[in-house]
């Protein structure tokens, strides 16, 4: 038998939830509860609805405060939901606090500047199916909108907008930060494709592979030379490297971020090496791999503070020779990021890409315009480039893959 | 009544084992307890998600089995491997006439050849214990798949034998520093909590309990100046174990309060400060201004939160 559950409050008035104002027994409202929280993008199941029942069975009645706490235990799986479920908790069961807030203080909250309410709005529809959220923590939790009696305060205030907004062929100057979060996805497609490269040497492997007959007849002395275990070998998978290049000059400045965020993306999925170049190169794969909320701050000091002009010959036979050594190899990708155009002699770019070339590593130009760069540079070193692909809208990340082809 | 029946309960008994937990973590261990669930610690590293593992033995006056995770861990480290040594030995003796052949033949794979590692041995105890699975985010995808049976039925097939009930479930503590994410399957299979760093009334706490010979005005300032020190834009932000050693390195030096020059202080950071980015970072300025800031009493929410 279910203890009660939630607190002797009014959950929700008919203002801001009509349809689960008459919800009564508690496992529906729990249930009710936990559509509330996959809407906000959770992942709870049945079992985890259970335990939830449970836990607040399980607890004295006295102590249901305590309930927020475990449920928060039960229904999160990061630390982003786990931040998140407070409000989430507080706005569901106690909306009447949100709003009461809202109206005793004014201006509780951090206030939000307008592009930063359009951009969230964006984004909560993007990852809301429509009609699904309840609007009632959407609109409360702004302050000095949570006006029950407002006419906007009715689902259709949020669901009404249609989601097939063509942000796929948008162009990256137009978008709004909060779009940036899509490139992840993307970059994981791409990884899916890289194919690791069979090397000559061995390796260990706990069951397949062939039979390392040295090794087992050792390991047999210590069973009286029975062989009981076998030691199995395979040949070394080495997965190609991936190194980022992106371009900061001022004539790239609408697309700079956008790249740099791409570049981000590589690093933390691909584990691949980030450089920014200008009139000069700095590698920000440290920064990039750090979780600082001042990272972009960091990136903008390092690559911002050159100058106006772009070598880019110069800065990716700087790459080449001082950072990445002897470490790029057969198979590797060589990204660079840029518009070409370059205030190096033009075959200056030939020549660095022909080295690049001759390490066997696949050269792929990704440049923010849709025809291919028309610079003298880039026309010389074309026949190195194994692909251009332009990248301008998120359309043409998701052919990402295709570099691999 | 057991202390550990009601949260608050088990709040207590988790100080008297030297662990100040909060409200929210002490239900959680205790939710893990009620529910038989596994708990899931993330935070950044030293925040003491290991150390609630041996808190709650402690506490509970159970065994704590540790299982440290690494890149190819596997089954025979961490669950079971078969003393072959052992059944070549009795093969031998059985050969020279010394047993019976038939009865090797039917207990050659059982138990009694059986070497149990930390996550059978914690499922076949007797009584209950703590089980500590450490950075789980370094095994290998392989190895949380493993996991997966054994933290949601408590129970490990073994091949040869058939599928091994628990004789008792274990407290299932795993922590994870968040280096790579876990599958949702075995996140589903867990009760969360992110272990933040601790606010300054409960770092002071914690420091004050643990290195009580330190003076109380030397604990204070040191907390203080650590907490405005995560500010900063480290590279590796030092937890709580790093002020724990850093107020016995000030103890030790003779301080009672952190010394007024900075040029005192910059060479025991060493106990704050782990990575060379960090260390040129945080120059005998930075320390000054630090030093620098409103004092303890000043800050905000400190007194009322120390009452």
């Amino acid at each position: 038998m279910l203890a009660t559950p939630v607190p002797p409050t009014p959950r929700h008035t008919p203002a801001t939830a009509p349809a689960i104002a008459e919800a009564t027994d508690p496992r529906e409202q729990l249930g009710e509860f936990a559509h509330y929280l996959r809407a906000h993008g959770f992942a709870l199941g049945y079992a985890e609805v259970d335990l939830m029942a449970r836990a607040a069975a399980a607890l004295p009645v006295m102590q249901w405060p305590r309930l927020e706490a475990l449920w928060r235990g039960i229904a999160s799986g990061s630390q982003t939901q786990w931040t998140r479920y407070t409000a989430l908790h507080q706005a569901f069961w106690f909306p009447h606090k949100v709003r009461g807030t809202t109206r005793s203080s004014g201006l509780t909250q951090k206030s939000r500047s307008l592009p930063e309410v359009v951009a969230q709005m964006h984004k909560d529809m993007a990852n809301q199916p429509p009609g699904a959220a309840k609007p009632s923590i959407g609109v409360a939790d702004q302050a000095g909108s949570g006006n029950p009696d407002a006419p906007d305060a009715s689902p259709k205030a949020q669901g009404g907008a249609s989601r097939s907004a063509p942000q796929d062929t948008r162009d990256f100057s137009d978008w709004l930060p909060g779009d940036m979060d899509r490139f992840e996805p993307l970059v994981e497609a791409f990884k899916r494709r890289l194919r690791a490269k069979l090397m000559r040497r061995l390796q260990d492997h706990p069951e397949r592979g062939a039979i390392h007959l040295r090794r087992s007849l050792r390991q047999a002395l210590s069973t009286g030379g029975e062989l009981v275990q076998l030691h199995h070998v395979r040949r070394k998978r080495r997965l190609p490297k991936v190194v980022v290049l992106v371009d900061v000059s001022r004539s790239m400045e609408t697309h700079a971020q956008f790249f740099l965020r791409l570049g981000r993306a590589l690093v933390e999925v691909m584990d691949a090496r980030a450089f920014v170049f200008h009139t000069r190169l700095a590698e920000v794969t440290p920064l990039m791999r750090t979780r600082s909320k001042r990272i972009q701050e960091k990136v903008n000091a390092v690559s911002f503070g050159f100058g106006g002009g772009t070598r880019i010959a110069h800065c990716l036979g700087e790459a080449l020779d001082v950072h990445l050594g002897r470490s790029l190899k057969s198979g590797d990708i060589f990204m660079v990021l840029s518009d070409g155009y370059d205030t190096d002699a033009p075959e200056d770019l030939s020549a660095v890409l022909a080295r690049v070339k001759a390490r066997g590593a696949r050269i792929c130009w990704l440049h923010p315009t849709v025809e291919r760069p028309q610079s003298e540079a880039m026309r010389l070193a074309a026949p190195h480039v194994t692909h251009f692909m332009p990248v301008h809208n998120l359309a043409s990340l998701s052919k990402l893959p295709e570099l691999l082809a | 009544m057991d202390e550990s029946q009601s949260p608050e309960g088990l709040r207590e008994q988790l100080f008297r084992a030297g662990y100040i937990a909060d409200e929210d973590l002490a239900s959680l261990v205790w939710m893990g307890l009620a529910l038989e669930r596994p708990l899931l610690l993330e935070g950044e590293a030293g925040v003491g998600k290991t150390a609630i593992a041996a808190a709650s033995a402690r506490a509970l006056n159970r065994p704590l089995l540790r299982l440290q995770c690494y890149e190819g861990l596997d089954l025979a480290q961490s669950v079971y491997e078969w003393n072959y040594s052992r059944q070549l030995l009795e093969i031998r003796l059985t050969e020279a006439g010394a047993g019976d052949r038939a009865a090797l033949r039917d207990n050659l794979f059982s138990e009694a050849f059986l070497l149990e590692r930390p996550l059978l041995k914690a499922i076949r105890c007797a009584e209950p214990c703590v089980l500590l699975i450490d950075e789980i985010d370094r095994a290998d995808e392989a190895f949380e798949a493993f996991l997966l049976e054994m933290l949601s039925e408590y129970q490990v097939t073994v091949p040869e034998l058939g599928t091994l009930q628990a004789r008792s479930k274990p407290l299932v503590v795993l922590t994870s520093n968040g280096t790579r994410d876990l599958s949702d399957a075995l996140r589903r299979r867990c009760l969360f909590h992110y272990l933040d760093f601790p606010t300054l009334a409960r770092e002071t706490q914690i420091v004050r309990s643990l290195v009580p010979e330190a003076a109380g005005r030397l604990v204070e300032e040191a907390v203080a100046f650590v907490q405005r020190l995560r500010k900063q834009d480290l590279e590796k932000i030092p937890g709580v174990a790093e002020t724990l050693d850093w107020v016995r390195v000030l103890f030790k030096l003779g301080h009672n309060g952190l010394p007024v020059d900075p040029q005192l202080l910059v060479p025991s950071l060493a106990a704050l400060l782990k990575t060379r980015t960090d260390r040129w970072l945080v120059t005998s300025d930075t320390v000054a201004k630090l030093l620098d800031g409103p004092r303890i009493a000043q800050d905000v929410g400190v007194a009322g939160a120390m009452k």
